[in-house]
C-alpha cells in the first residue's frame, strides 16, 4: 500500500511540475526570436524589392522555406500553407510568404511561374528571393539549414538537403512557432494563427 | 518553448499517422502484400498523379505499383513525353534532421506479391525539365518500365494532393 501511495504522490508531483512548466511557456517567453531588429532586402516574384520582415509589419506571417527544384517535400510545405490560406479564407491580417533558399536558380521569374502553377496567381502571397549572402543570413537567422547533397553550384544541376520548416511570426516580427513544414496538420497552423492574428 | 512543444506534438501526431500507414515510408515499409482484387495482371499501376510544374521545372510522380507474381521485379525507369530526364528517388531524413533525396540508381525493387507505394515524403519519380507547364486538372501520360520486360502506360492527373484510391 505504501508503495502505491508513493507512486500516486510521484505522479501527482510530476503532473504538477508539468503543468507549471507549460504555464511558464506562455506569454512573452513564447518567442523563439525577435526579428524586429532584422532587415533583409529581398526581391519578390514580380521583381519588386521587399524588406523582410519590415514590409509585413502589422500582419501575422506564415513563412515557408522551399526551393522550386524540390518536387516532394517543398510542395508539401506549399500545399500545407495553401490549405491554411484557403481555410482562413485569405485573411488580410495574415501574410503568406515563401522564401527560397536557392537564389541562384530561383529567380523572380521562376518563382512567379511556380506560384502560378500552384494556383496562387490571384492571391497576395509573396514569393521571395535575393542575393546569396542575404538569403543565407536569413536562413541562418530562422534556423533553416541548407547543404548541397548532389552536384555543385557551378553546373546549376544540384540537389539540396534542407530543414523542413514553416514559421509563424506575429505582427511585431516575433518568431513564435517553428513547425515541421511538410508534416504538421493544417488544423494546428490554423489554431495557432488564430492566437496571433492582429484581428483576433 | 511552447513552439517546440507544438513541434513535438506535430511530430508525435505525424509519427502516429506514419504508423497508421498515412505517412512517409522507407522502401521496405512502402511495400505490402498485394490486396485481393479483380485484376489478374501480373503487374499494374494505379493512383498515378504528378504535381503541378512550370515549364523548365521538376515534378514528382506518385503511384501504386501492384506486383502479383511470386517473383520480384524492379521498376527501372520512368518515361514521360513532357520530360527527357527522369530518375527514381526516395526522400530521407538525414542524421542532422534535414530532409533530402537519394536517387535509387539500381531502380526500385518490387517484392513478390506486393503493393509498392510511391507517395509524398517517400518514394517518387523525378521528372526534370518539363517542356511545358502542367496545371492542376491536366492529365499526362507516363510509362513505367520494369526489369522483367513489362511496361505500363498510365494517365496521371496533375494535382496538389493524392487522388481518391482507384482499383488497380
Amino acid at each position: 500500500m505504501m508503495l502505491r501511495v508513493s507512486q500516486g504522490l510521484a505522479l501527482l508531483l510530476a503532473a504538477t511540475l508539468l503543468a507549471a512548466g507549460l504555464t511558464g511557456c506562455s506569454g512573452e517567453d513564447n518567442r523563439i526570436d525577435d526579428l524586429s531588429d532584422a532587415s533583409f532586402e529581398l526581391v519578390d516574384h514580380n521583381g519588386d524589392t521587399v524588406v523582410f520582415p519590415d514590409d509585413f509589419a502589422g500582419q501575422a506571417m506564415m513563412v515557408g522555406y522551399v526551393y522550386t527544384q524540390c518536387p516532394d517535400i517543398c510542395p508539401l510545405v506549399t500545399v500545407n500553407m495553401k490549405q491554411v490560406h484557403d481555410k482562413l479564407d485569405a485573411p488580410d491580417d495574415v501574410a503568406f510568404v515563401t522564401i527560397t533558399f536557392d537564389p541562384q536558380r530561383d529567380t523572380p521569374e521562376r518563382l512567379r511561374d511556380y506560384r502560378d502553377a500552384y494556383g496562387l496567381d490571384n492571391t497576395d502571397w509573396s514569393f521571395l528571393t535575393g542575393d546569396r549572402d542575404t538569403i543565407l543570413a536569413l536562413m541562418d537567422r530562422v534556423g533553416v539549414r541548407v547543404e548541397l547533397s548532389r552536384g555543385t553550384y557551378d553546373d546549376d544541376d544540384y540537389l539540396i538537403d534542407h530543414t523542413d520548416q514553416i514559421s509563424l511570426i506575429d505582427e511585431e516580427g516575433r518568431v513564435l512557432f517553428h513547425y515541421g513544414g511538410s508534416m504538421t496538420p493544417v488544423e494546428i497552423f490554423a489554431e495557432d494563427l488564430e492566437t496571433i492574428r492582429p484581428a483576433s | 518553448m511552447l513552439a517546440y512543444t507544438r513541434f513535438l506534438g506535430a511530430a508525435v501526431l505525424c509519427t502516429a499517422l506514419v504508423l497508421g500507414g498515412c505517412g512517409a515510408e522507407a522502401p521496405d515499409d512502402a511495400s505490402s502484400p498485394a490486396e485481393d482484387n479483380a485484376s489478374s495482371d501480373p503487374l499494374t499501376v494505379s493512383d498515378a498523379w504528378v504535381r503541378p510544374v512550370a515549364e523548365g521545372g521538376v515534378t514528382a510522380l506518385y503511384a501504386t505499383v501492384h506486383r502479383r507474381e511470386a517473383t520480384p521485379d524492379t521498376l527501372l525507369r520512368i518515361e514521360a513525353p513532357f520530360s527527357d530526364r527522369t530518375e527514381i528517388h526516395e526522400t530521407v531524413e538525414r542524421d542532422d534532421g534535414t530532409m533530402g533525396m537519394d536517387e535509387l540508381e539500381q531502380g526500385l525493387l518490387l517484392p513478390a506479391s506486393s503493393e509498392t507505394r510511391l507517395q509524398p515524403g517517400g518514394l517518387h519519380g523525378m521528372l526534370y525539365d518539363a517542356n511545358r507547364t502542367l496545371s492542376i486538372g491536366d492529365t499526362v501520360e507516363v510509362t513505367l518500365h520494369f526489369a522483367e520486360g513489362a511496361s505500363q502506360t498510365v494517365q496521371a492527373s496533375v494535382r496538389n494532393t493524392p487522388p481518391p484510391h482507384q482499383a488497380p
